[in-house]
């Protein structure tokens, strides 16, 4: 029995120290945010604040500078919104459509197709990157609103693609039988057949693409154009210009309010949250 | 069957999708490889030099820094979190108490941008900021921490905060396999007497194999695509000590406007993605067939 | 419209963009550029001021980062959404920018404003492509400064250096003392604008030429540039650990606050101690680097005028063109910058004395050595800045090996 405890007291030490690990990063975050500079100064990194505030959250939110421009990042904030929500709606609602159109509509070469959508989700983005800047360009909508969502939409067609046609081709074919007979069409079943039957499946690949897009930096520092950059960019920009002293405390605040938004999809979405992230892994 | 005509929508919205993106795709990569094989700098400019570029490259320094670096980085991201994710896998399925609250703190990190991490870390690691002085404040004046600013380690430093993000992930999944597994087995197995650890690596980790591999697809891919990390974390530096493919193909794209080995540099890295990814997506087509 | 976007963001660009409303839509300028520390900040306000005096609306679009800048500036005009105005080092890369045909003709300003009159001969030659002046040219640095600390040099009872060797001597006595000897950013171009520093100083200014005006790439082999890599070497002992990274400002700061001794800088950084409320003689003091004394690395900031719409400037580039080019302009610039104005005719007597030294040292024609920006395309500086970036971290490399690196280098981007 004596081993036994000796094992459970391993578990839970093992637990304790990784549960340290990964809150580490974010605890200095947190309390380094809440305080003033003299103490960040003098003091070390692990402190707890002695007289915690938001101050240098309000800066970073509304007043810190980036170049002559000290709006802090609710920009950014706006910005990756802006970019978010279109870029979201648009990709699922196409991806969806798509993936029902390849798994029900006995389409020929559907399977050359998906292979070819399934090694599109894995080409690095720096191989597509320079083209895509000449084309976007071309249709003058390169550094313009328009033109990033295209390219997040673009980019995240392939793996959305893949995961609501695994989920049409899941369903029984009697219902699509017993539909088409009924003379319905594409659209017909699609809205009133299979979208009714997937908000699960819409909701893994909104969150998946929700924080995505969110987290995005490369794409939207090139395609975005200044007046989008998304919260992301501005929090690098913020984070590498100083006048003066380096003023951590509102760096660090800057981060975690970057952070904030993801943080709280996964918080609220719980397994969802896993299995979206996991679909991108292609599940053939 | 299905006459053309109801099928007209459906190859309509695979027109205007799945066709158009893997158009667009195909055309850019096809566009990129064109271009490394001119002398384009700032703009593009179709003058054809042969292989002039890719010479160029090999004789780069940077070049080959930044490659043998995708593979320690691979290499040691893709292993330590595997070992890593799969222990914290174990640990929680041990009918340990507030479960949920583990994996939960396990897997936060996941819903972080790569920016965000990288700044995170590099306040912890930063030698006159964080740990390093922490502990030589406290009276370790020959403590040392100092990856980061050590061309040697720099890269390593990103692996540390690359497992940090993405060790939950592997978590998630394994602990979903291990949840799939018949309990007999600890049964049959503690009856011969088999200890638990043997039981995990020669029998259930077999079992596991399909989620194993889904974990090694998911982190490769990360780290082809790894860029924002390393531009929050060290810049590639010090110096270019911690350079990846990723960054030096952007800093000759965008800064340098050198998009020509920009181009061979970019092909170099798909031919590479290619070589570590082609087995999986055959496969995964093939069972798509079936 | 032909950018419907702009029309979406509306809302955010008035938010974003500082007092940009208030000016008729074609006397507005868009300006990309990289002055984003706390003294550049202040410069570009200068400007940004004088402009909206005349009636023109400024609308800010700074990048953090001089190479950024100059991608999203690119970038921007290929796009077909081409800024006013974008600030750029006088060199090579603004000459092909302009033969791309990417720049308007600024010919009618220049005749009007009688600029080759009052402007420097070496600037004036590269400030025209083809017959046509393509820049406003406003302030002159030099990367070869040094700024020093003067309370730290005064406890410990040394004078600042006059030889690279004078301050290897000195360095230890320094780093004994608990003082950072050196505040250096650890970013590829600071650690090059040192170096340059070191090989002028060690090798001597016809070595510089020959190796970066030249590029003859077998010079780099040579003895006494071998010699200069090797003391390049020795004074990174006198750097501190946290270096890797740091921007040029934060380092400065360093010295400001006396946790460092000197800092071999652009003249740029004289404007974050002039911002600290500081005076040169007296806090901080100003020289050209060791062994640099008769030595000026010229850099230029201009500000080039991208064609929108037609070969001629707009109203709105006109204007700001000119307003670069007022004397009282470049002036009050130049006293927050910590630059000395391209025009030789502004009086600088109200000025402090690192300007009135710059001045004497640039104002002999043997003096003047071009900077990375203006003698190298942007290629060769990067391949060179990795080269040299390698050999100041990498502990296994010496500098035989190092002179390779940089032969190498500039052979492969000729």
């Amino acid at each position: 029995m004596n081993s036994k405890i000796i094992g459970r007291i391993g578990i839970y030490a093992f637990l304790a120290v990784s549960t340290a690990f990964f809150l580490i990063p974010v605890y200095i975050m947190v309390t380094t945010s809440l305080k003033g500079m003299p103490e960040i100064r003098e003091g070390n990194i692990f402190a707890l604040p002695l007289d915690p505030n938001f101050s240098a959250w309000f800066k970073a939110w509304s007043s810190a500078c980036i170049g002559m421009a000290c709006d802090g990042i609710r920009g950014g904030f706006g910005n990756s919104l802006k970019i978010m929500v279109p870029s979201v709606i648009l990709s699922v609602a196409l991806s969806s459509l798509n993936g029902y159109a390849l798994a029900l509509w006995n389409v020929r070469r559907a399977e050359l197709m998906l292979g070819l959508l399934m090694a599109g989700a894995f080409i690095p983005y720096q191989v597509l990157l320079y083209p895509l800047v000449i084309m976007t360009r071309t249709l003058g909508i390169y550094g313009t609103l328009p033109g990033i969502i295209a390219i997040h939409v673009l980019f995240g067609l392939p793996v959305l693609t893949l995961i609501f046609r695994n989920f049409y081709a899941s369903l029984p074919t009697e219902i699509m039988k017993a539909a088409r007979v009924d003379g319905a069409g594409f659209m017909q079943i699609y809205w009133r057949i299979m979208l009714p039957m997937s908000p699960s499946i819409l909701v893994v690949a909104v969150i998946l693409q929700v924080t995505g897009i969110w987290n995005d930096y490369l794409l939207g520092l090139i395609f975005a154009g200044r007046d989008n950059l998304p919260m992301t960019a501005q929090l690098n920009n913020l984070v590498n210009s100083t006048f003066g002293e380096k003023e951590y405390n509102v760096n660090m605040a800057a981060t975690i309010l970057t952070a904030a938004t993801p943080l709280l999809v996964y918080l609220a979405s719980g397994r969802y949250f896993v299995r979206g992230i996991t679909s991108g892994a292609v599940k053939g | 069957m299905l006459s053309f005509r109801a099928k007209l929508p459906a190859l309509v919205t695979i027109t205007l999708t799945t066709v158009a993106a893997i158009g667009i795709m195909l055309v850019a990569i096809s566009w990129t490889g064109v271009i490394s094989f001119t002398k384009t700098q700032l703009i593009p400019r179709y003058e054809f030099v042969g292989f002039t570029q890719y010479v160029r490259l090999f004789d780069t320094e940077r070049f080959h820094v930044a490659f043998s670096n995708l593979f320690i980085y691979g290499g040691c991201f893709i292993s330590i979190t595997l070992a890593f994710g799969f222990l914290l896998a174990i640990m929680i399925d041990q009918r340990i108490r507030a479960e949920s609250l583990f994996r939960t703190i396990f897997l936060y990190p996941l819903s972080m941008s790569f920016i965000v991490t990288g700044l995170a870390w590099q306040w912890f690691m930063n030698p006159t900021l964080g740990l390093q002085k922490f502990v030589r404040d406290l009276g370790f004046a020959d403590f040392s921490f100092d990856w980061l600013i050590n061309p040697d380690k720099a890269i390593y430093a990103i692996v540390i905060a690359a497992v940090w993000q993405s060790s939950g992930l592997v978590m998630a999944i394994l602990l979903a396999g291990l949840r799939g597994i018949d309990r007999d087995i600890w049964k049959a197995t503690a009856i011969d007497g088999i200890p638990a650890w043997r039981t995990y690596l020669s029998i259930v980790l077999p079992m596991l194999r399909p989620m194993v591999m889904t974990c090694v697809v998911l982190l490769a891919m990360a780290v082809v695509k790894a860029y924002d990390l390393v531009v929050a974390l060290t810049r590639g530096g010090p110096g270019n000590a911690s350079d990846l493919p990723a960054k030096f193909v952007i800093d000759l794209t965008f800064e340098r406007a050198n998009i020509g080995m920009a181009s061979a540099a970019a092909v170099m890295l798909l031919m590479t993605t290619i070589a570590v990814v082609a087995p999986y997506v055959a496969y995964s087509f093939h069972k798509l067939r079936r | 419209m032909k950018y419907p976007a702009r029309f979406l963001t509306g809302l955010c660009v008035i938010s974003v963009s500082l007092a940009a409303s208030a000016a008729p839509k074609e006397m507005t300028a868009d300006v990309v550029h990289w002055w984003t520390s706390g003294s550049e900040a202040k410069s570009i306000s200068v400007i940004a001021k004088a402009f909206e005096a005349r009636g023109g609306g400024w609308k800010d679009s700074a990048v953090v980062g001089g190479s950024a800048a100059r991608a999203s500036a690119v970038n921007r005009i290929m796009g077909g959404d081409a800024p006013a105005a974008i600030q750029w080092n006088l060199g090579v890369d603004l000459l092909n920018l302009a033969d791309q045909g990417m720049l308007a003709s600024m010919d009618t300003v220049a005749r009007d404003g009688k600029w080759s009159a009052v402007l420097p001969k070496l600037i004036t030659d590269k400030l025209s492509s083809e017959g046509h002046i393509i820049a406003a040219p406003i302030t002159v640095h030099a990367d070869n400064w040094m700024f020093y600390n003067t309370k730290v040099f005064q406890q410990l009872g040394l004078t600042p250096p006059k030889t690279w060797e004078g301050f290897l001597a000195d360095a230890p006595k320094i780093k004994a003392a608990g003082i950072t000897p050196i505040a250096l950013g650890g970013q590829p171009w600071q650690e090059r604008v040192f170096f340059n520093s070191v090989l002028v100083g060690v090798a001597g200014k016809d070595a510089y030429r020959k190796l970066f005006v030249e590029k003859n790439a077998e010079y780099a082999k040579s003895e006494p540039v071998v010699k200069a890599l090797k003391t390049f070497k020795d004074l990174k002992a006198f750097v501190d650990e946290g270096s890797p990274g740091r921007n040029w400002n934060d380092a400065t700061n360093m010295v400001i606050t006396g946790k460092a001794a000197v800092q071999f800088m652009g003249d740029w950084a004289k404007g974050e101690f002039v911002a600290a409320g500081m005076t040169a003689g007296k806090e901080y003091g100003c020289a050209m680097a060791p062994g640099n004394q008769d030595a000026y690395i010229l850099v230029v900031d201009t500000f080039a005028f991208p064609k929108n719409g037609g070969d001629k400037p707009t109203k709105a580039q006109v204007e700001l063109a000119n307003t670069i080019m007022d004397p009282q302009v470049q002036l009050a610039l130049a006293k927050v910058k910590g630059s000395i104005p391209a025009r030789t005719d502004v009086d600088l007597s109200s000025m402090d004395q690192c300007a009135q030294l710059g001045r004497t040292v640039l104002s002999k024609p043997e003096n003047q050595l071009p900077n990375f920006a203006m003698a190298l395309s942007g290629d060769m500086m990067g391949a060179v800045h990795d080269a040299l970036t390698k050999f100041w971290n990498d502990k296994s490399i010496d500098a035989t090996a190092a002179s390779n690196l940089i032969a190498n280098a500039i052979r492969q981007s000729r």
